[in-house]
């Protein structure tokens, strides 16, 4: 199925000229195995205090650090004067790097069955296979990583050194491993493999088990088994005359589980996620890690202890209440029609009487909201406050968002300190990588992050990136001055000037560059588009939902092939006469765009 | 307890005589009948004590505490009991659907969006199973109503005693338009809300365009002295436009009530609202339009998860009390008998008792412009007629005779016929009959 | 203000995996209906740790101590429904045509408002079932409807026995036959998915008991694979768990008594049971109890065949009967639903009200707890304005475990625990009808009825 979008895709987009944006560091060479970061503000770990010092790295490990360092003669130097040094970050949990399974994706979204022969295959008990059930324990993350996953660059970009990567699918998907975020081929990126069981409340759809009481049945089966199969493997190779265990993939991948030598990694972002993970582990004991939480708070009695322990999600909620509460077409009504109403009444009291009834309802609801949005914003600060310690994981993160949210969090009651710890040691406690990463101390691994003002603050921006030794370098842009409308930026024409004309873009897609153009209107202050391409001929061509927030252009263009719905998000970040960003397509990733003027509106 | 056993034993004892009849289904009788010794709730004219009721030629004769009985007639003694209009459920599926579930049996919602010379008269089966059972509780007259499409058709309201839809028709015929909506269809109701505000406009703009031919059609009909081209849709909305037929207009949130106000407006038509469930959020605006409302089920959750859990008990009331002309419906096929119970229910919530029978006898009946001949105990009405041992919204109790058009109906149905059948059922178990193989 | 207060007080997370909250209160001078011991007037209970600690007349109850005027109010047990599908996420694991192994008491939802509705109708325990889509559905989890708690585990009726749906006719021919072309497509198949079911339990029950006996003299024995359905077919048999079988029609209703006399199985509970009439002598006979409908019938071609006597005809056969909701909209109702088996069949007040207190707590073994308003119960009651089976009674207040969770004088809008963060406004929603005991079979077919 992925083959064939791509091959649709590449024809669609089709491309003359490649304009495409990175990093600086993706073309640096590495002129030597040896870095050498000179006087940088170095903060060694998360509450450590700011010190001037030189910090040495050769072959991926720090080899020297101090303030008067003898610099060895090979080093690359970087003067670092005005920068500041952290620990990198790492990434408690993710897909980092990981591809999407092809068929397996869209299986559950695919809808009804187009006929009977699509059906899952079930077995004499009426059971799906484990494949098609999605219980696959006995898989690890290992195959479906591919270096040249955007998502590597993209997160290494943020601060990432090191993630925990789990793979896709349904309840059971397999196994997680470590990976450093550096690397020529895919082996390279492997640290540690096959350290943790990935598990989430994912049914498989119209094979068993479907719903969450089916996927909670079958693990409590599962576990039974694989408690029973450890048990009789000990007395067969203990004692005679035993018959050998039964075989059964999935058994035999969770006995490390039952052990207690492999942590279960549970996605469980809400609240009853969370509770019948939690639930499930009190009935069977497994380790777990309650992970990717948005709405961990209510639970702090049980994590307080830290015997189990918690991966907040680094994807927080979107506040709609300006921008898309006022277009909810429900409750609010088009003023002309409250009018027509006094006028069918012909009664100025009417309207007043209205007013008084319908707006306190409103005012509640949004009263409501707020404190429950406000309340998973302050969600990482509550926890970190109590003493309840948590690691972040990108795993529903968006790469554009990650700063914005932690500095979201960080407003509503995170410390910066405490946001270091839960990106830097505290993850590596979880992972036991604590000996080899999360601070900047002699004989670690040379994951830096050097930016250029103290990190989380306004304007601080990645200028370096070292992974494992490898330097990447960053320009950072300087942000336009902010002309706009901060309430409502939808309705400010000078501020939509900065996105309305006709730009061409290009596409960069595997070994294909897809180009065309986009065009911005803008009428009563309400922003429209369209996307022209030589190979759209035919159907929709408007873009959807844009949002315009000052510098920064999000929307949609959707399109059917065979008769599934294909949605491309745009994320663009425009500079005055270009711009840059990517574009994901849900189930098959993220690509480079990058765009010039070409117009400007009449 | 005593006086239980006593019921019991009589039930007991009634049960056993009628089952020697089961066989045969009793037969509607016909002639003068005087319900005598009888209070009688007249709905228009207040309560009478010991009064006496007279039916002839399918009409009320005559009512009061000293009118004579005729000679010949069928003497009723109504000692402890009380006479009632018959009810009007104001919006049902009866006649029009047999078993819920089996489409074929379904015959309220045609292919077409366009619709409106859809006739329910003609697909009322008279002979359909569900009436008998709604009859019983003294519900004497329904509105059957099609669904589907924004004109679905035509609505009737039926007596339920009858062997042909003629014999049943009462006399109101009204044009459905359901009014396009900008909310969620329920809970399952998969569209997102940007698809169902774009389906509410669509549907917005299809009726306006629809009423702008109709217009046009009606022109031209009178110009032609109704000799316009052929077109059957059209045509069964030209009385809707001249104001000479009505339009029931089904409409439920908030904002499209509103929208349907206005364009009742507009487009100057006789209309009533029905539905209106979210009638209690813009109660004044209906009552300063004038235009009368069908509601219900009472009987049924608030529209919102916001809402106090016993809003849709309570809009019925608070839409009466504001001066909204308010007539209850069940909107059901096989319960229309609960048409009493959702009254009751809107009788606890904030209507008056009166009211709330109003709203199920003399109400319906001025909406549907039939108050000349029905809707209460008035000389020269129609004798739909219930006689019940006390208030008819309580579940406990006993409706014991029933007149349509001056018929007395027996009160069985199948589930009466089924009852006298099996409560001691014959063989039962015993020693030569086991309960299962063993 | 006292909304305020109101809510604070009811959404107490810090009882979050804590023990469950009780309470202590007087209630004073109501019309008691007790349902085993009469109709009291004039009467006082008082409640000590969410227990009924004495009931009388002007009874003392300790300082300080929480009373509430009932006065001309009529007090009797809180309401419970023995069927019904609210307070949990998934009702159908619809993937199989037996899937006695999973449970619905995994998924529970404590933020459903339908919790806080049946409340407000004087319902203070339901049972949460699975659907009807399979013929063996997955187990049931019987409810306190304490809401306002967030912890899943708080609604759970502590020590009521294990129970677990069954399903005949339509529905799992629907399903499985017409849907998924398995069996059972017809009724003579859904005994055979029954009966093979039941003997695939005994086997291996059987097999168990043989390992257990073999590890015994030899510790190294090998266990036979462990299968959580087969080994809730054990359970079933040896008597642990009551089924509670989704049935329409008398023939039905007769098949699995003869396959239950087969496998040695007593504790059954028919649901529905819309032809339970026609067959009353033999389920009275059996020991089987009854749970059905007021007057619902017609729905579909299974219920054409009904009367709305059904519960007068099974109460005077002596079948231990209630009625239900099967519905998040009825079951705010069911003092209404029970108070119609006076219209048809003339039952007596205590009869009628036992349809929907003692008699669905016998049905779901939790009688000695619930039911009725005697010493040493748990407090779990509904106060009225009027009697109950008024159609003008009007719940007042409903208490659970000597909490008030409905307080008709202090009962805000908008009673939702937990707000969607991206969620501006409740929407709209029409009165879309669906089939509570088909939830979650959509994906398999698109007519729900």
């Amino acid at each position: 199925m992925m083959r064939k979008l791509l091959l649709v895709l590449v024809f669609l987009l089709r491309c003359i000229v490649a304009i495409i944006a990175q990093p600086v560091s993706e073309d640096l060479p590495q002129v030597t195995g040896c870095i050498a970061l000179v006087n940088a503000k170095v903060v060694s770990a998360p509450g450590k205090p700011i010190q001037v010092s030189t910090i040495v790295m050769r072959d991926g490990l720090i080899t020297d650090m101090g303030s008067h360092l003898k610099i060895p003669a090979d080093a690359y130097r970087i003067t670092a004067d005005s920068l500041y040094a952290y620990p990198a970050f790492i990434d408690a949990l993710s897909s980092i790097g990981v591809k999407n399974p092809e068929a397996e994706a869209n299986k559950n979204t695919a809808g009804p069955p187009v006929n009977r022969g699509e059906r899952p295959v079930i077995d004499e008990e009426g059971n799906a296979s484990l494949e098609d059930a999605g219980i696959t324990p006995f898989r690890s993350v290992r195959p479906v990583v591919d270096v040249k996953e955007k998502s590597i660059s993209d997160w290494r970009a943020q601060g990432f050194a090191v993630a925990h990567i789990v793979p896709k699918g349904r309840m059971l998907p397999g196994k997680g491993s470590v990976i450093v975020l550096a690397g020529k081929v895919t082996d390279q990126l492997f640290w540690k493999e096959d350290v943790s069981m990935y598990a989430q409340w994912v049914g498989a759809g119209e094979g068993y088990p479907g719903t969450v009481i089916g996927v909670i049945a079958k693990w409590r089966e599962l576990y039974h088994n694989s408690a029973q199969d450890l048990a009789q493997l000990a007395s067969y190779s203990n004692a005679p005359m035993v018959p050998r265990p039964h075989y059964n993939q999935a058994h035999e991948a969770l006995i490390p589980v039952v052990k207690g030598a492999m942590p279960v990694y549970f996605r469980a972002p809400k609240i009853k996620d969370i509770s019948r993970a939690l639930a499930l582990q009190k009935d069977l004991g497994m380790k777990m890690v309650i992970s990717d939480a948005e709405e961990a708070w209510y639970f702090k009695d049980q994590f307080r202890s830290g015997s189990i322990p918690l991966i907040l999600s680094l994807a927080l909620p979107e506040d709609k209440s300006e921008k898309k509460g006022d277009d909810k077409s429900d409750e609010k009504k088009p003023k002309s029609e409250k009018s027509d109403t006094t006028s069918i009444a012909d009664s100025s009291k009417l309207a007043v009487v209205k007013v008084e009834i319908k707006d306190p309802e409103k005012e509640d609801f949004e009263k409501r909201r707020a404190q429950s949005l406000k309340e998973h914003y302050q969600q990482a600060g509550v926890l970190a406050k109590d003493g309840i310690p948590f690691s972040f994981g990108t795993l529903s993160g968006k790469p554009a968002d990650f700063t914005k949210n932690i500095k979201l969090m960080i407003d509503n009651g995170l410390s910066a300190d405490q946001a270091l710890t839960a990106l830097t040691t505290q993850p590596a406690k979880l992972l036991g990588i604590e000996k080899n990463a999360g601070t900047i101390e002699i004989g670690k691994m040379a994951n830096i992050l050097v930016s250029n003002k103290p990190l989380f603050e306004k304007d601080a921006a990645i200028r370096y990136m070292v992974v494992e030794g490898n330097l990447y370098a960053y320009e950072i842009k300087e942000k336009k001055p902010a002309h706009r409308n901060e309430t409502h930026p939808t309705s400010s024409a000078s501020a939509n000037s900065v996105l309305t004309g006709t730009w061409s873009y290009t596409i960069e897609i595997p070994d294909a560059k897809k180009e065309g153009t986009l065009e911005f209107v803008e009428k009563d202050g309400i922003l429209s588009g369209t996307i022209t391409s030589a190979d759209i001929t035919s159907g929709n061509k408007d873009l959807e939902s844009i949002v315009l927030d000052g510098n920064s252009v999000a929307f949609t263009f959707d399109f059917e092939i065979g008769g599934q719905l294909v949605v491309l998000e745009f994320d663009l970040k425009l500079n005055d006469e270009s711009f840059d960003g990517n574009v994901s397509i849900a189930d098959m990733g993220s690509f480079n765009i990058t765009g010039q003027r070409i117009s400007k509106p009449n | 307890m005593k006086k239980n056993i006593l019921i019991f034993i009589l039930i007991a004892f009634i049960q056993n005589y009628s089952l020697l009849n089961a066989q045969q289904v009793e037969k509607s009788t016909y002639g003068v009948f005087a319900l005598t010794n009888a209070t009688v709730e007249t709905v228009t004219k207040g309560k009478l004590e010991n009064a006496t009721v007279i039916i002839r030629n399918g009409k009320i004769d005559a009512v009061g505490p000293n009118v004579p009985v005729p000679a010949g007639a069928q003497v009723i003694d109504c000692k402890g009991l009380t006479v009632y209009p018959g009810m009007v459920d104001s919006g049902t599926r009866l006649g029009l659907q047999e078993v819920e579930s089996i489409s074929v049996t379904q015959d309220f919602d045609e292919i077409g969006e366009l619709t409106p010379d859809m006739q329910v008269l003609t697909a009322v089966n008279p002979n359909s199973v569900l009436i008998p059972v709604a009859r019983v509780s003294g519900v004497t007259s329904v509105i059957s109503y099609p669904t589907g499409g924004l004109f679905p058709g035509t609505a009737a309201l039926i007596n339920l005693y009858g062997y042909t839809p003629e014999q049943m028709y009462a006399g109101f015929k009204a044009v459905i338009i359901n009014f396009p909506s900008s909310g969620s269809r329920g809970r399952y109701d998969k569209r997102t809300e940007e698809d169902i505000k774009k389906d509410g406009d669509k549907a917005i703009k299809k009726l306006n365009d629809t009423w702008d031919r109709v217009k046009a059609y009606a022109a031209i009909d009178s110009s032609t002295y109704g000799k316009a081209d052929y077109n059957p849709q059209l045509a069964a909305l030209v009385p809707v436009f001249r104001g000479k037929t009505t339009a029931m207009i089904e409409v439920n949130k908030e904002t499209d009530i509103l929208a349907a106000l206005k364009w009742i407006r507009t487009n100057k038509i006789k209309a009533i609202l029905t539905g209106v469930a979210e009638g209690w959020r813009v109660a004044d605006s209906i009552a300063l339009s004038g235009v009368p409302v069908i509601t219900g089920p009472v009987i049924s959750l608030p529209s919102r998860e916001s809402d106090r859990y016993d809003q849709g008990y309570k809009n019925a009331g608070i839409m009466q009390k504001v001066g909204v002309k308010v007539a209850i419906r069940t909107g059901d096929a096989e319960n229309v008998r609960n048409l009493p119970f959702n009254a009751g229910f809107a009788a606890a919530y904030g209507m008056s008792k009166e009211e709330a029978l109003k709203a199920v006898t003399i109400t319906p009946a001025e909406i549907f412009g039939v108050a000349d001949h029905m809707g209460s105990i008035e000389v020269g009405k129609d004798a739909n007629i219930f006689v019940s041992t006390g208030d008819p919204f309580e579940p406990a109790t006993q409706i014991k005779h029933l007149f349509i058009n001056g018929w007395n109906v027996p009160l069985e149905s199948r589930q009466t016929l089924l009852y006298d059948e099996f409560l001691n059922r014959k063989p039962g178990v015993t020693k030569d009959n086991p309960p299962g193989k063993s | 203000m006292r909304k305020f207060i109101f809510l604070s007080m009811l959404f107490s997370f810090s009882h979050l995996f804590s023990q469950v909250p009780m309470g202590d209160m007087v209630i004073r001078n109501g019309t008691v209906l007790t349902m085993t011991k009469g109709t009291l007037t004039e009467t006082d209970i008082l409640i000590q740790k969410g227990k009924i600690t004495a009931i009388g007349k002007t009874l003392k109850a300790p300082l300080g101590i929480k009373v509430i005027d009932a006065t001309d109010e009529y007090i009797m047990p809180g309401i419970i429904d023995a069927h019904s599908h609210i307070g949990i996420d998934a009702v159908n694991e619809a993937t199989n045509p037996i899937t006695p192994e999973v449970k619905v008491g995994d998924a529970i939802d404590p933020f459903d408002l339908s919790i806080y509705r049946a409340l407000a109708g004087g319902v203070t325990t339901s049972h949460a079932m699975h659907g009807s889509a399979n013929a063996i559905g997955g187990q049931c989890q019987t409810i306190k409807h304490r809401y306002g708690l967030v912890d899943p585990a708080a609604f759970i009726f502590k020590d009521a026995p294990r129970t677990i749906k069954f399903a005949l006719g339509e529905n799992p021919i629907r399903v499985h036959g017409e849907g998924r072309g398995v069996q059972p497509r017809t009724r003579m198949g859904v005994e055979r998915v029954i009966r093979d079911a039941f003997a695939k339990g005994q086997v291996y029950r059987d097999k168990w008991k043989a390992y257990e006996l073999t590890k015994a003299k030899n510790p190294n024995a090998a266990p036979p694979l462990y299968n959580e359905r087969y080994q809730t077919m054990a359970d079933i048999l040896d008597g642990k768990i009551i089924i509670q079988c989704h049935s329409y029609r008398a023939d039905e209703i007769l098949m699995l008594l003869n396959v239950l006399r087969d496998f040695g199985v007593k504790k059954i509970t028919f649901q529905h049971a819309n032809e339970g009439f026609k067959v009353a002598p033999e389920l009275a006979a059996f020991g089987a109890m009854a749970s059905v409908f007021s007057d619902w019938w017609a729905y579909k071609f299974e219920v054409y065949y009904s009367t709305a006597y059904n519960a007068t005809i099974l109460t005077r056969n002596g079948v231990v009967t209630s009625i239900n909701s099967d519905s998040g909209e009825m079951i705010r109702h069911l003092y209404y639903e029970a108070a119609k088996t006076q219209r048809y069949g003339g039952l007596s007040d205590d009869e009628a009200l036992s349809l929907i207190t003692i008699n669905p707590a016998r049905q779901l073994g939790i009688d000695a707890k619930v039911g009725s308003i005697e010493i040493g119960k748990d407090a779990d009651i509904a106060i009225f304005s009027g009697h109950p089976l008024s159609v003008y009674a009007v719940p007042q207040m409903t208490i659970v475990d000597g909490l008030v969770r409905f307080d008709k004088a202090n009962d805000p809008n908008d009673m939702r625990i937990y707000i969607d963060p991206e969620e501006a406004t409740p929407a709209y929603y029409g009165r879309e009808e669906v089939d509570e005991c088909m939830r979650g079979t959509d994906q398999m077919f698109f007519n729900h009825h």
